[in-house]
This record gives structure tokens, C-alpha cells and sequence, in this order.
């Protein structure tokens, strides 16, 4: 019952126990495959579940952020070494700064939860920001962010850049906010439009896994 | 229908940044308007005057120290005061009032976030005394999602004697993101003495009217009511238009004519929405 204890106390938000037990799973011979993917990851996808069905708000997925932070930091070394600290990369960051940038940093919470690692650019950022961020640090994934449909136009100059550095097919473009929408994600040609948060770090996931 | 409701503006933001595209200007964080173009400013001031608005936002949303730090060459108070002296200025001789507009700050509150209560309290004040020496008519404060953060803003808007409006941004299942509920914001917004509450922005006037109506019943305050126009729609050659026209709108917002005390938009709301609106609840009077 171990693993579930640890998705359980993850879900409360209980960094220190999740701490402790992450330790104790590894010291009776658990896989660290098996303590993220069943303990760490499987609680974070039922906050991100509660947390898209209004269950839960914004501060019990950053209290369980914390706990899978910190459960992570005890299992890491141990997952390094099996080559599976991390699932994929994606750097993300919202067109423009005007606004607050709550949406974005939810999802860069998500994400981290599903176990990818994330390049945070901030608000503000260019398309040029994107494409040079995703070439240097090799990112699977890039992540634009928008407020207003006067700052959208931002993800269309991502894409095409990307196509212009010929780094297209190398990398999934996601796009979200409120006023983004399916229809305009296939407009610009972007690879996902996701509505919320929880979402996007499952398309974000599938995507590293290939799908 | 409700006795004596008063027209207030729409959007500032996404007007402006309108003007700015109209005017082949470069957007920019739209308070920044106030001292490299206040003739737009002065412009969506006009308009929504026209339009039948009796109260008008001052264009200081984000001018917090935390954004304006971001850009050299800016200060908040001279921003601020720019904002409401040019709304002041248009206003003049007529019927209608201005109002210091306080959105939330960029950072959250701890333990959330790195920001202090103190440092937000100071941000809010240097908005609030600037806005109060520039001749501020009230205080709106709208947008917020963390109750911490507007309780903040709201004790130091009382402090300056104006009257003070609160909104909070409700998702549809009638709590902000940070999950605090209608009751909980009407709770310390009594509290602290602020003079309406309601909420603004986010949910189109669809979905945000049967969240305002939870207000009803709940509070002795006036209620104040500021949808967004409505979730903007692509078409297939890629260009956006409002999903709302101002008829939807005008159609989404009515029921709530019958209880709240003011009423107005959010993003996207343009002059033609306001206009629309005052026109209904004219007919309706």
C-alpha cells in the first residue's frame, strides 16, 4: 500500500510525508519507476482531474506541486541513474505581459506533475524567445500562452518561424488561453490547443510519448 | 427591472490596444498609453461618454510598481495621475464620474508566491494615494482572484474616503480560481466597508449572469456587474471576431437588470455594446 500512500499524502499536499515515504519505498526495494508512475505522477493526475472538474482550486494543486517536488528531489538521483529523470522538455511563456500570468504557470505546475521538464520564459516573450529557446536547449515541446486576441497573433509568428529554422518537425506547438481556440489552433497550424491546464500536461505527456 | 441602475464603460484594454492597431501604433501594456499617447486614452474616454456611460475607468489597471518597474523611464504615481487627470478632463462639465481602476498584482501573495502582505499593501497605496491626489472620483477594484489580495487593496481603498467598488473574477461554478467563493468575498468585502461588490471579466455575460445572481439575497450592497464581451471566435482564414455581437450581449446581460445596481463590461465590451445596453435599460425604465 505504499505507493498509493504516497499518491494519497501528494494529494493532501503533505510534502514531508511524501518525502519520508518516497525514502521508504526505495529502501524496501521499489522500482523508482514504479514510486513515480504509481506513486507521484498517479496522484498528481487525480489533482489535475479535481483540479479541471472545479473540485479543487489553485492552492491544493501548488501544495501537491510542492509535495511532488519534493518526493521527486529524494527520488531523482535514483531515477538519473535508470535514465528516466525526465519524460520530455517544453518551454513555455505567455505572448504578452499585460496580464497577470496565472494560466501559464498553472500549466508549467501540470506539467511539471506529469514529470516533464519545463523552461519557464516568463511573460512578454517573443516568437524569436520561443525558437532559440527550443533550439539551445533541445525542448520537445513549446508551450505559447495569450490573454487577448490582440496578443495572439504572437503563436502565428511562432510557427512560422519554427518552419523558417527548420526545427517544425522537431518540435509540438501547443497553444491555450482565453481566447485561443481549436479553430484557431488549426488556422495557424499549431500542433494542440488545449482549454485548461490539466489538459495540457496530458497532451504535453502524450506528445514525449510519442502519441 | 431595477430602479436606477448605472451605466458604467467596457473595456479599457482591449479598446485601447484597438486604437493603438487603428492608429498603426505599437501595443504595449495599455497604461503606458497614459504618457506616450494620451490621445488615445482621451479618445475611449469620449466614446464610452458618449455611449451613456455615467462612471469611467481611469486607465490604470496594471500600473503596480511590480509591471511598471519592467519598463524604464515609467513612474507609477505620474502613470497614474496622467490616467485619471486626462478621464477627469473629459469628464468635465458633464454628468459622469471617474474611477481609479486597481487590478491584482503580477506575483502571488505568500505563501503562494514570494510577495509579502506588506509589499502589496505598500503597491496598492502608492496607486490608491496617486490616483486619490489626481482627483479620483472612487476606487474600482476588479479582476482579482485571490480574496488575500483584494481584502488588501480594499482596506487601503476605504482608508481614502472614496467610495470603493470590489469585483472578483468568478469562474462559472461561482469561485475564483483560487477557489474562494461569493460568500466568503461579500463576507469581507462587508467587513472592510467597501461600497458595492460584484464581479468582472473572464466568463462571457452568459455564463457570468447566473454567477452574479448568487450575490442576490446574500449582501445589503449594491451589486456591480462587468461581464467580458464573450470568447472571441476564429474563422477559417484565420482572422477573429467577437463571438458576442453587441446584440448577444446586450440579450446575456439583461436578466441581471433586475438586481444589480451597476452594470457595464469587460474585455471586448466596446462603446457600441455600452450604448446598446443604456438604450435597454432605457426602454426598460
Amino acid at each position: 500500500m505504499l505507493l498509493p500512500d504516497i499518491s494519497e499524502e501528494l494529494q493532501k499536499g503533505q510534502a514531508k510525508t511524501v518525502k519520508e515515504l518516497v525514502q521508504k519505498a526505495l529502501d524496501e526495494g521499489f522500482a523508482p519507476e514504479a514510486i513515480l508512475n504509481e506513486g507521484l505522477l498517479a496522484g498528481m493526475d487525480v489533482v489535475g482531474e479535481k483540479f479541471k472538474n472545479y473540485e479543487i482550486f489553485v492552492p491544493n494543486v501548488m501544495v501537491a506541486a510542492r509535495a511532488m517536488k519534493e518526493g521527486l528531489g529524494v527520488l531523482k538521483p535514483h531515477l538519473a541513474a535508470a535514465g528516466s529523470a525526465s519524460i520530455g522538455k517544453v518551454c513555455i511563456g505567455t505572448v504578452s505581459g499585460d496580464l497577470h500570468d496565472i494560466g501559464k504557470n498553472l500549466v508549467k505546475i501540470m506539467m511539471e506533475g506529469k514529470g516533464l521538464e519545463v523552461v519557464d520564459l516568463g511573460t512578454d516573450v517573443s516568437a524569436e524567445t520561443f525558437i532559440s529557446t527550443a533550439v539551445e536547449q533541445h525542448c520537445d515541446i513549446i508551450c505559447c500562452s495569450a490573454l487577448l486576441t490582440t496578443t495572439m497573433c504572437v503563436m502565428e509568428d511562432v510557427v512560422k518561424l519554427a518552419e523558417e529554422k527548420g526545427i517544425r518537425d522537431k518540435v509540438k506547438i501547443m497553444i491555450g488561453g482565453a481566447p485561443v481556440s481549436e479553430e484557431y489552433c488549426r488556422s495557424i497550424g499549431a500542433d494542440a490547443y488545449t482549454p485548461d491546464a490539466a489538459t495540457a500536461a496530458e497532451k504535453a505527456a502524450a506528445f514525449c510519448r510519442g502519441e | 427591472m431595477k430602479q436606477n441602475i448605472t451605466l458604467l464603460d467596457g473595456a479599457v484594454g482591449t479598446n485601447l490596444w484597438k486604437l493603438a492597431e487603428e492608429n498603426g501604433a505599437e501595443k504595449v501594456p495599455v497604461w503606458q498609453y497614459n504618457v506616450t499617447h494620451p490621445e488615445f486614452v482621451r479618445e475611449l474616454c469620449r466614446r464610452f461618454i458618449d455611449a451613456g456611460s455615467r462612471q469611467i475607468l481611469a486607465n490604470t489597471f496594471s500600473a503596480n510598481r511590480q509591471t511598471v518597474a519592467r519598463y524604464k523611464d515609467f513612474d507609477v504615481s505620474d502613470v497614474i495621475m496622467r490616467g485619471v487627470r486626462i478621464a477627469k478632463e473629459e469628464t468635465a462639465g458633464k454628468d459622469v464620474t471617474v474611477s481609479l481602476s486597481v487590478g491584482p498584482l503580477m506575483q502571488m501573495l505568500e505563501p503562494w508566491g514570494d510577495m509579502t502582505a506588506d509589499e502589496a499593501r505598500g503597491m496598492f497605496a502608492e496607486m490608491i494615494a496617486a490616483g486619490t491626489a489626481a482627483g479620483a472620483d472612487s476606487i474600482t477594484l476588479q479582476t482579482f482572484i485571490d480574496l488575500d489580495m483584494i481584502r488588501i487593496a480594499a482596506e487601503e481603498a476605504v482608508k481614502s474616503g472614496l467610495p470603493v467598488y470590489a469585483m472578483m473574477s468568478f469562474e462559472k461554478v461561482g469561485r475564483t480560481i483560487m477557489g474562494n467563493s461569493v460568500e466568503d468575498f461579500i463576507a469581507a468585502m462587508e467587513e472592510i466597508g467597501v461600497s458595492a461588490v460584484g464581479m468582472n471579466c473572464t466568463l462571457g455575460p452568459d455564463l457570468a449572469e447566473p454567477v452574479m445572481r448568487q450575490f442576490c439575497g446574500k449582501t445589503k450592497l449594491p451589486l456591480v456587474f462587468k461581464p467580458n464581451a464573450g470568447k472571441p471566435i476564429t474563422a477559417p482564414d484565420g482572422t477573429t471576431a467577437a463571438a458576442y455581437s453587441a446584440e448577444d450581449f446586450v440579450r446575456d446581460v439583461l436578466p441581471a437588470l433586475d438586481y444589480v445596481d451597476y452594470v457595464g463590461g469587460c474585455c471586448g465590451a466596446e462603446p457600441s455594446y455600452i450604448k446598446l445596453l443604456g438604450e435597454k435599460i432605457k426602454q426598460n425604465a
